[in-house]
Parts: C-alpha cells; sequence; structure tokens
C-alpha cells in the first residue's frame, strides 16, 4: 500500500520568471505573467509539513504540475486530499485516469450523483483508494474535476501519474512535460519561452524517460531535437501527437551530448512559449 | 543629447566633420528583432546613423521622412540627416515589430532613465544651440509646466568634457512623478517623465563561504523590516536574471542568502512587491566569486 498525502493550495504563479522570450528577446511585465491560482502540493503524513513537488526546486517551488505519482502494477494507492484554499475557497477534487477504482474514488462532480469525492469544500478532506491494475501500466493524467474544475485546469491543477509494469526496472531519468494553456501563453508545465520552462539534464548512458501529457482544448506535439524513439510497433520517430488527456511516455538510452531544444511543433504554440531546452552532458 | 552608446563616442566624432557645426553624429544600433535605442531625440541638423550589428539584413523606412535606407547587410551603416523639428517614426519593413523613432526639437533634454527615490536631486542635461539665452527647466504633474530651476554651464564636473558645445545643465529635487522638458524663446524639448518611488535603496555585498559557497548579504536603505527580496542569477541556460532564492529582511533590515557553486556568475538582488515578483528596487550588480 502506497500512501500520498496531496494538498490543494493557494499560490502565486508566474509564468515567465526571467521576463522574456529568449529567442525572439520580446519582454512581459510581471502584470502580463503573474497571477494567482491553486495547485497540487505534496505534504507529509497528515498534511504536517509541506513538501516539495519535483526534487530540483527553484524559488517557486515547482509546484506546477502536482506531484509525480509513482506506482508498480499490482500496487494499491491511497491518495489522501486536503483542500486548503483558502483564498479563493473554491471546492476541489482528485480524478485519476489510467488506475482501478470505485466511484466513491471518481473525484468527478455529477450533481445527484457523486458523493464528497467529487466535490471536496476547503478544510475538508478525502482519500481515494486506487489500484494500478493490469492495464494501468504507463503514464496518465490526474486532475480536479470538483465544479471549479474548468477554472482549476487553467490555473495548473493537474498532475501525472507514472505506473511501472511489473517487472520494469525504472529508468535513470524521468522528466514530467505537461503541455497546456495558461493566461495567454502555451506552456510546458505553466512555464513560457527557454530558460522558463523545465531544463531537463541527462548523461550520456542514462535510460531517460520522458512522461508527456496534454491539458486544455487543443492539441500539441512532442518533438525532441536531436533525438528518436520507437512506437509500439516498432516505427522510429520524433515527433508524437496528443489531444487533451492525452498521455504517453517515451524511453531512450541517452546518447546525445549537447543542448537541444524540445518543443511543440504546432508554431503558433511554440511562439507562445511552448519549448524548452534539454541538456545533456558526456 | 543623449549619451552615446560605449565605443560610438570616437566614430561619431570622426564623422562630426561633415556636418554643420554643433551638429552631431548619433548611432542607433540594429539588432536582430528591435533598434536600440528606440527612441532618439536630436536637434535639427543632427545626422542618425543605423549600424547594423546583427547577423540579419535590416532596413529603415520612415512614412513620413521620406527616407528608406535599402537594405543594411550586417555589419552595414545608414545615415540621414535631421533639419525639420517633428517626430518621425520608423519601421523595418523585413522584420515584424521592428520599429523606432527620431524626435526632432530645437532643445534636447537627458535625465534619468530609471525610477528616482522620492526627494532625490536629479540632474538635467540639456542640448541647446549656439546663442540659445536662457534655458529653463519646467515641470508638469498635472496643472500645466511650471518653470523649476535655470539651466547653467557644468560646474567642476567631469562630464564637461564629453558634452557637446551649448550642452546646459540643472539640478532639480523631485516629491513626485512628473513630466519635465526644457524650454527657451525658441521652443521647447522632448519630454521625460520621472517617476518617483519610495521604495528604498538596497545594497548587496558578497563573500566567499566554506566549502564552494558563496554569501550574499542584503540591506534596505531607509531600513526596511519584512520587506520582501529575492536573489537572481544571471545564468545563460535561464536566458536572463533567474530567481532563486526569496527572503524577508529581519528586523534590522537585513537578510542573508548562502549558494553553492556559480562561481563567476552575475548576481543582483531585487525588492519586489506582495507577488514577489514586481520590482521595487534592484541592488548593483555583483559577481559571485570563485
Amino acid at each position: 500500500m502506497r500512501h500520498v498525502w496531496v494538498a490543494a493550495v493557494p499560490t502565486t504563479w508566474n509564468i515567465v520568471p526571467n521576463g522574456r522570450d529568449g529567442i525572439t528577446g520580446a519582454t512581459f511585465a510581471p502584470t502580463e505573467t503573474v497571477f494567482p491560482t491553486v495547485v497540487y502540493r505534496r505534504f507529509t503524513k497528515g498534511w504536517k509539513r509541506p513538501l516539495r513537488n519535483a526534487p530540483v526546486a527553484n524559488v517557486d517551488h515547482n509546484l506546477v504540475p502536482g506531484p509525480l505519482i509513482h506506482a508498480r502494477v499490482g500496487d494499491r494507492l491511497r491518495i489522501h486530499f486536503k483542500n486548503m484554499d483558502a483564498t479563493l475557497r473554491n471546492p476541489h477534487s482528485m480524478h485519476f485516469h489510467g488506475v482501478e477504482y470505485a466511484p466513491s474514488s471518481d473525484g468527478a462532480y455529477v450533481p445527484g450523483f457523486s458523493g464528497r469525492d467529487g466535490n471536496v469544500r476547503p478544510g475538508q478532506t478525502w482519500t481515494y483508494k486506487l489500484r494500478a491494475g493490469r492495464n494501468s501500466a504507463g503514464v496518465w493524467p490526474y486532475h480536479d474535476h470538483s465544479p471549479s474544475m474548468h477554472h482549476s485546469l487553467e490555473g495548473g491543477m493537474w498532475g501525472m501519474l507514472s505506473i511501472r509494469g511489473r517487472h520494469e526496472r525504472r529508468a535513470d531519468r524521468e522528466f514530467v512535460s505537461v503541455f497546456a494553456p495558461m493566461q495567454d501563453f502555451q506552456t510546458i508545465n505553466g512555464r513560457a519561452f527557454v530558460g522558463n520552462t523545465p531544463i531537463p539534464r541527462a548523461r550520456v548512458g542514462d535510460l531517460v524517460q520522458w512522461d508527456v501529457m496534454a491539458i486544455g482544448s487543443e492539441h500539441h506535439t512532442f518533438h525532441v531535437h536531436g533525438h528518436r524513439w520507437r512506437t509500439a510497433a516498432g516505427v522510429p520517430e520524433d515527433t508524437r501527437t496528443l489531444g487533451p488527456a492525452e498521455s504517453f511516455r517515451v524511453r531512450w538510452r541517452e546518447d546525445a551530448p549537447g543542448t537541444w531544444l524540445y518543443h511543440c511543433h504546432v508554431e503558433q504554440h511554440m511562439e507562445q512559449g511552448m519549448i524548452g531546452i534539454y541538456r545533456v552532458s558526456r | 543629447m543623449r549619451r552615446l552608446p560605449i565605443g560610438a563616442a570616437a566614430v561619431a566624432g570622426a564623422l562630426a566633420a561633415a556636418v554643420p557645426a554643433q551638429a552631431e553624429s548619433v548611432f542607433v544600433f540594429a539588432q536582430t528583432q528591435s533598434f536600440s535605442p528606440s527612441q532618439l531625440d536630436v536637434l535639427p541638423g543632427d545626422r542618425v546613423i543605423w549600424r547594423n550589428v546583427s547577423t540579419k539584413t535590416h532596413n529603415v523606412k520612415f512614412e513620413t521622412e521620406g527616407f528608406n535606407s535599402g537594405r543594411i547587410a550586417p555589419r552595414g551603416v545608414a545615415n540621414h540627416d535631421f533639419n525639420v523639428p517633428g517626430v518621425f517614426p520608423y519601421i523595418c519593413t523585413i522584420h515584424d515589430g521592428m520599429v523606432g523613432q527620431v524626435g526632432v526639437y530645437p532643445l534636447v533634454l537627458d535625465g534619468p532613465m530609471k525610477r528616482v527615490r522620492r526627494g532625490t536631486s536629479v540632474a538635467f542635461h540639456v542640448r541647446a544651440p549656439e546663442g540659445a539665452g536662457e534655458v529653463r527647466i519646467e515641470t508638469d504633474s498635472g496643472t500645466g509646466f511650471v518653470p523649476v530651476a535655470v539651466a547653467g554651464p557644468a560646474q567642476g564636473e567631469t562630464h564637461e568634457e564629453h558634452d557637446a558645445p551649448g550642452t546646459v545643465h540643472a539640478n532639480v529635487v523631485v516629491s513626485e512623478t512628473a513630466v519635465y522638458r526644457a524650454a527657451f524663446d525658441g521652443g521647447v524639448s522632448n519630454e521625460l517623465r520621472i517617476e518617483v518611488t519610495d521604495a528604498p535603496d538596497v545594497s548587496a555585498k558578497v563573500r566567499r563561504g566554506g566549502r564552494g559557497r558563496s554569501i550574499v548579504t542584503t540591506a534596505a536603505n531607509p531600513a526596511t523590516p519584512g520587506a520582501r527580496v529575492v536573489l537572481q542569477l544571471k545564468l545563460r541556460e535561464r536566458f536572463g536574471w533567474w530567481p532563486v532564492a526569496r527572503a524577508r529582511l529581519d528586523r534590522r533590515s537585513r537578510a542573508r542568502f548562502t549558494l553553492r557553486g556559480n562561481a563567476g556568475v552575475p548576481a543582483r538582488v531585487v525588492l519586489v512587491g506582495p507577488d514577489w515578483v514586481s520590482a521595487l528596487n534592484a541592488s548593483r550588480v555583483l559577481k559571485l566569486p570563485h
């Protein structure tokens, strides 16, 4: 049994911390890039102490996306959720893709049918009981599905489950890349433009895994320069399309040192910030 | 006059012989996607020289002045003499959004380009034609322009040697955000907006800590316990200034950051508003020790 403690917490998010598009030189004022929102944050047992969602932290503690939740096929999960949204005072929830659960752990709001799992009010808690089944290997989204879902999704209330097969080894490096619009930008993990978007790092020889998903109402394409991977049918590719809430993982053995671009190849999305750098050292 | 970019001054001096006495040559650099400076104010008779310092080809096309440079290849130049007062916007027709403007005024006023603290004595410099007579500094804080100082020759200042003939100076204590201009019998200058802030000054120092660490200490003057400060590093992979740590100033209006690595990287401390982002003031730039 794996226990994970998560809360919905208010924060102030900056989509472009360096204030600029490093490629075109365009600059942005804080009034265009900073906004109050609510995000998922990992906590210690009993929500005693907040933790970082990601191991490499910057000043914003990498609160978008929510914590990466790991499991293995056959595992049972208990996700203890608390709504600490004391500022906007909206209801929130957690709805998980890819795993098995009873309707009381669906986390979706359906008036007249759903229970508290889909409508956790400020100050309240709910424990979602999940099981990683035979068809759960892979990466999956989770997100708010409460009455405030649409507002929350635009503000970054989403994260990923990463479930390994029974005999599958863990990758040496695992990078989460969520393609989602935010305010007037197209973001990766809530950040826009090179330098602001995450900078994944690997060494030659590492087994790297990218967990990719799209949130919002648009399609995106995941493209990494200088690298290829194989589809389930064994065909090499370097670009893959995702629609809303679709997710996939790709793996490769790193053999290409250098600083590379990764981005959504919908050109308009690139221009609006959906682009980053990936650094591989020898 | 606008201060010439470093390195351009010598070239401008060599070219000055080709233009009428008093007139100056002022450089604009065409960069990859912008003109720098994008706004420029000159006296009638001045020559503006655009130098392409990027690897792209640019051009300079005016709508009203009737001047079109044609293609300016990388390292190429184009120039134009401005004789008639007015405001002349221009564009690069090759690069969308690459715009600039030349203002031609009978006087050119130069002053601080950033916010100043309330009560600061601000130095204004005015380029004026020969025999201009009395040049006044005027200010408008919402009720029309009123004179606040008379500009005169610099007194014992070292910057005098950089000034063109006819440059006069005035110091004005600023108490509120307002628009300033210079005026004489022959007309008025460009307008400068001086923004006044109450934000305290931020100072920062860096020293070497043990085991490859750097310790940055910061303080605000006047003392502002509880104020928010962010330590930023200028990182190549972040394409600019990047926040790496934040703190509230203690009771003695001080804060301390300890960092590992990043030897030789530029660092600064920024005083920020309640959103932890909007900059109110910044320290000078430090270099993290090796």
